[in-house]
């Protein structure tokens, strides 16, 4: 029984987890090892960097290489914003080059019909993110903390990361969030959106300005309008969205664009929160959370996580995801996708007709109807 | 094509024998597999094999530990003592060990290439196939860099490759102008100056190849071949070989099992190359195998020539995701029951948020199934060169070697390659085992146990389809006809037009088989089938499941509008047992 990224159950309370927090560029590291540290400390500081490249802009817009300089919207030595027009051409028909990052155009090669262009990344803070303890310092990357507390994994997110204190939106894990119930008064939090959230209450918690939230389930097609619309990418093309090719690329091609954190704990459709994870948040209601929605199935399996922080009341050993008797688990394949049951039986082997061996446990449903599942579509709840 | 000068099984068939046995690990991001070749009775069969989770990704990390459970769980299953002090005894000695110990599978990561020309060339097609022959996920840049207008863009070029991150880059020169050739180099000059890519084979006249070498610099590993002086077919087989090195070179790297001798390592290509080939010239038929876990590979192979597709960005688990670059019409089209689109799109993306899942349930089995068969369509139809309805047999690996219903799995193949060979026979063989992979593994050192696994293990049919073509309308009987078992007991057949009927018989019996057409129809091109014998030794095998009569017309995909469409795949599903509620 494996949950990925680790070997431990979708909730875990009062565990002690590794965290790392490491900086994707070189930079300064600001902790010691033994350092206490709370989730708003900054851990590292990336260092700005720059890097100049070539863009061939007179064969993009097909004008002579000398003349490339009268094509720019603003002259050499201007900045532009990512997507910006740098230069523009054409009579009915405008074919426009834009900036591939922040930058600045540095000067025009005639002869080649290129600009050269200076980005610009910018320094970058990052926080511990959770309270605990540096367990070791990664020279010019980060640090490894050690933390206390609850944590629960969520399945698919958009956007980075947010700290705030959570706060149950939705007094149901199986009702949907809807625009009217959403509150001023949720700026900077972390909301429980119930089973679901369309785009009119997702618009509406932006416009709020929570930090971000987590719900049991999104539909594709919302996700992909809320987190395009109004960008400068248009709505996506849905195999473009979600089909990224990339060894590390995150699940959504547009997360980045998400203005606030999204976890879903479930998946995609209308799948109501399970019950242990809405009781789980619905008792730390008002604590201190943090949401990593950094979701990826490539190369790099990453999950969503929420940390809250508490007091060590365990002993430091790593939950298991053993399916044993009497345990909670979730069904998460196909039409049953959600459903929470209880195993009976630790995990077997079952052959079919044509002599295929399937490893599967018997589970009981909340009506008593009892099946048998394979193991790979179980996950332990708790 | 394949090289086909390499030894071949074939030849070797007749060579001395010193190897008894054989052990394979077959390993990729989805399984870790052990397969466990022993002498019995004289020849060299298949004893065991065990499939387990790989653990090459998170939380594990290392393919090694589900490639040493593996075998672990062989000697358990089997008794056979394979590890010694120093790992794998090779070759056996006091029963500790085997004799042949061979590594496949994509034991290392992929090779990621893009390929870009500049301009329009016939080279693109070849090379991207030259690609798609290796363990490599190729990405085609040519019409994605290019403007509204059509011209290429260097920050769309850079955008494209920075998004892909390949291991190697492919630049061909096509018919474009010398701006575009400048624009895409100098981005390349940059990308290379940011790390970003560090090998570029140029396929471009020594003038253009003169000039990337000035603009990139020395920092990048610049290869060059002039389309002048070698053939499509030699630049072919030299990026073949080129991305066969660079992944050859990581999978070496890992050590997956200790051995007292380092096993080979044989590329599921290569390995999957010389077993159909072996196949189809000892039949003397056109063979297709298919394959479908950590991405798909196909492999195609008659008497004189053959064919690998390895496309590892397409398969129903981690590249579910695939699905949604088509019409989601083309994929309800193959379901029993009507699926809306956007149900269609969750279950597909939470198949991939959880690709270890199984579809356990019917209306699972169904929408994977579905999915399958047009992914793998679209595949085999955009391929060039491929036999196309000429198959006779067909060896169906994962995922229809796991399928709980062999209806199902014969139906997910008819639909795929929609074959109609001369002989109106397609015969169909599910490795439940993995043999295709594990006996080519095995054959590059030892083709005489390659051989005997081939003959006497893998290619037991488990079912066989008669492919009537043409006929009356829908209803009306096209074929007529009777199973006649040796004993005098009869079955009557009778399929009416754009069905499919299952004749069960009895695999331990010898039956003749006699069908006769109406009206146009036709099977192999003729209006019957007299005496077909199954059954029983050198006779045709029509397997455990059966014979098919196909009798749905050619094309297969349903028609009408999406009621009678679902109405109608559900009918054939349940013809050959599979029902969705």
């Amino acid at each position: 029984m494996w949950t990925f990224p680790s070997l431990e159950p979708a909730v875990v309370s009062d565990g002690v987890f590794v965290i790392d927090r490491l900086l994707d560029r070189a930079g300064e590291v600001i902790v010691r090892v033994g350092d206490v540290v709370t989730p708003e400390m900054v851990v590292a500081r990336a260092l700005s960097s720059d890097k100049a490249i070539m863009l061939f802009v007179a064969n993009e817009l097909g004008v002579p290489s000398n003349s490339v300089q009268r094509y720019l919207t603003r002259p050499v030595g201007s900045k532009f914003k990512k997507g910006e027009a740098i230069a523009r051409a054409g009579g009915l028909r405008k074919i426009t080059v834009s900036a591939p990052a922040d930058g600045v155009v540095v000067s025009a090669d005639e002869q080649n019909g290129a600009l050269v262009y200076h980005m610009s990344s910018g320094q970058a803070e990052l926080l511990a993110l959770v309270s605990g303890e540096v367990e070791r310092v990664v020279p010019e990357r980060g640090a490894v903390i050690r933390s206390f507390g609850h944590r629960l994994f969520g399945i698919v997110g958009f956007g980075h990361e947010a700290i705030g204190h959570v706060t149950v939106g939705s007094d149901r894990g199986d009702r949907e969030l809807t625009p009217d119930l959403v509150k001023d008064a949720w700026k900077g939090r972390i909301v429980v959106c119930g089973m679901t959230v369309g785009v009119p209450a997702l618009n509406k918690l932006k416009q709020v300005g929570v930090a971000g939230i987590i719900v049991g389930s999104l539909s594709e097609a919302d996700i992909r309008r809320f987190l395009t619309t109004g960008s400068s990418s248009r709505e996506a093309r849905q195999g473009q969205f979600w089909t990224s090719r990339h060894p590390e690329a995150p699940f959504a091609s547009a997360s980045d664009h998400a203005p606030f954190a999204i976890v879903a704990t479930e998946g995609f459709g209308r799948i109501p929160m399970a019950e242990t994870v809405f009781d789980f948040l619905r008792e730390h209601e008002d604590a201190s959370a943090s949401l990593m929605a950094a979701t990826s199935v490539g190369s790099r399996l990453r999950r969503p996580e929420v940390y809250i922080s508490g007091k060590s009341a365990g002993d430091g050993t790593r939950g298991s995801d053993e399916l044993l008797p009497g345990r909670p688990v979730r069904i998460v394949s196909g039409r049953m996708l959600g459903a929470v049951a209880t195993c009976r039986t630790a995990a077997y082997d079952r052959r079919s007709m044509n002599g295929v061996a399937t490893l599967v446990a018997e589970v009981e449903l909340p009506g008593g109807e009892l099946r048998d599942v394979p193991v790979s579509n179980l996950e332990v709840l708790r | 094509m394949i090289d086909t000068s390499r030894a071949a099984m074939a030849s070797a068939l007749g060579s001395a024998r010193s190897e008894r046995s054989g052990l394979v690990v077959d390993v990729d991001r989805e399984t870790a597999r052990a397969v466990l070749f022993s002498l019995v009775e004289g020849r060299t069969r298949f004893v065991s094999s065990v499939s387990l989770p790989s653990t090459a990704l998170p939380p594990i990390d290392d393919a090694s530990v589900g490639a040493k459970q593996a075998v672990r769980a062989i000697e358990e299953h089997t008794g056979v003592e394979l590890l010694g002090a120093d790992g794998i005894e090779i070759p056996s000695s006091n029963d500790i060990g085997v004799d042949v110990f061979a590594v496949t599978g994509i034991p290392g990561a992929p090779v990621r290439v893009s390929i870009v020309s500049v301009g329009a060339t016939p080279l693109e097609s070849v090379l991207v196939a030259a690609g798609r022959r290796t363990l490599s996920e190729v990405d085609i840049l040519t019409d994605r860099v290019r403007t509204g207008d059509g011209a290429l863009s260097g920050s769309l070029l850079e955008a494209a490759i920075r998004g892909f991150m390949p291991d190697a880059l492919v630049l061909a020169q096509g018919a474009a102008k010398e701006a575009e050739w400048k624009a895409a180099v100098g981005t390349l000059s940059g990308l290379v100056a940011d790390d970003v890519v560090s090998i570029i084979i140029v396929v471009a006249g020594a003038e253009h190849q003169q000039q990337a070498a000035q603009m990139i610099g020395e920092s990048a590993d610049l290869r060059g071949i002039d389309p002048a002086e070698f053939s499509p077919v030699d630049i072919a087989a030299a990026l073949e070989a080129e991305l066969q090195s660079l992944f050859e070179k990581g999978a070496r790297a890992l050590n997956l099992v200790p051995a007292t001798v380092p096993p080979a390592f044989v590329s599921r290509a290569r390995a999957g190359d010389l077993v159909t080939r072996f196949v189809a010239r000892r039949l003397d038929e056109t063979i297709v195998a298919v394959d479908v876990s950590d991405g798909t590979m196909f492999h195609w192979a008659t008497p004189s020539i053959s064919d690998v597709i390895v496309r590892l960005d397409v398969d129903v688990t981690r590249n579910v995701r695939s699905a949604l670059d088509i019409d989601p019409a083309r994929i309800t089209r193959w379901l029993p029951m009507t699926v809306s689109n956007e149900d269609l799109s969750h279950w597909v993306l939470n198949r991939a948020l959880r690709p270890r899942t199984r579809a356990d349930a019917p209306h699972d089995m169904a929408i994977e199934r579905a999915i399958l068969v047009e992914l793998l369509r679209t595949v085999w139809q955009e391929s060039s060169g491929t036999p196309g309805e000429q198959i006779d047999l067909l060896i169906a690996g994962r995922p229809f070697s796991r399928m709980e219903s062999p209806g199902l799995a014969a139906l997910s193949l008819l639909d795929i390659f929609d074959p109609d060979p001369a002989s109106g026979l397609v015969e169909m063989v599910l490795d439940v085992d993995g043999l295709l992979f594990a006996a080519g593994a095995v054959g590059e050192a030892s083709p005489a146990i390659a051989a005997d696994i081939v003959e006497n293990d893998l290619l037991a049919r488990f079912a066989t389809a008669v492919i009537v073509k043409g006929g009356g309308n829908e209803g009306e009987i096209v074929v007529r006809g009777q199973a006649r078992y040796a004993g005098g007991e009869t079955e009557r057949i009778a399929v009416p037009a754009g069905s499919v009927h299952l004749v069960k018989l009895n695999p331990r019996k010898t039956a003749t088989i006699s069908l006769v057409c109406e009206g146009d129809a036709t099977i192999g091109g003729r209006s019957e089938l007299m005496d077909l014998v199954v059954g029983g030794d050198d006779n045709v095998d029509a397997g455990e499941f059966g014979l098919l009569v196909d009798a749905r017309g050619r094309p297969a995909p349903p028609s009408g509008d999406a009621a009678t469409r679902s109405a109608r795949v559900a009918t054939w599903l349940a013809d050959l047992g599979f029902r969705i509620s």
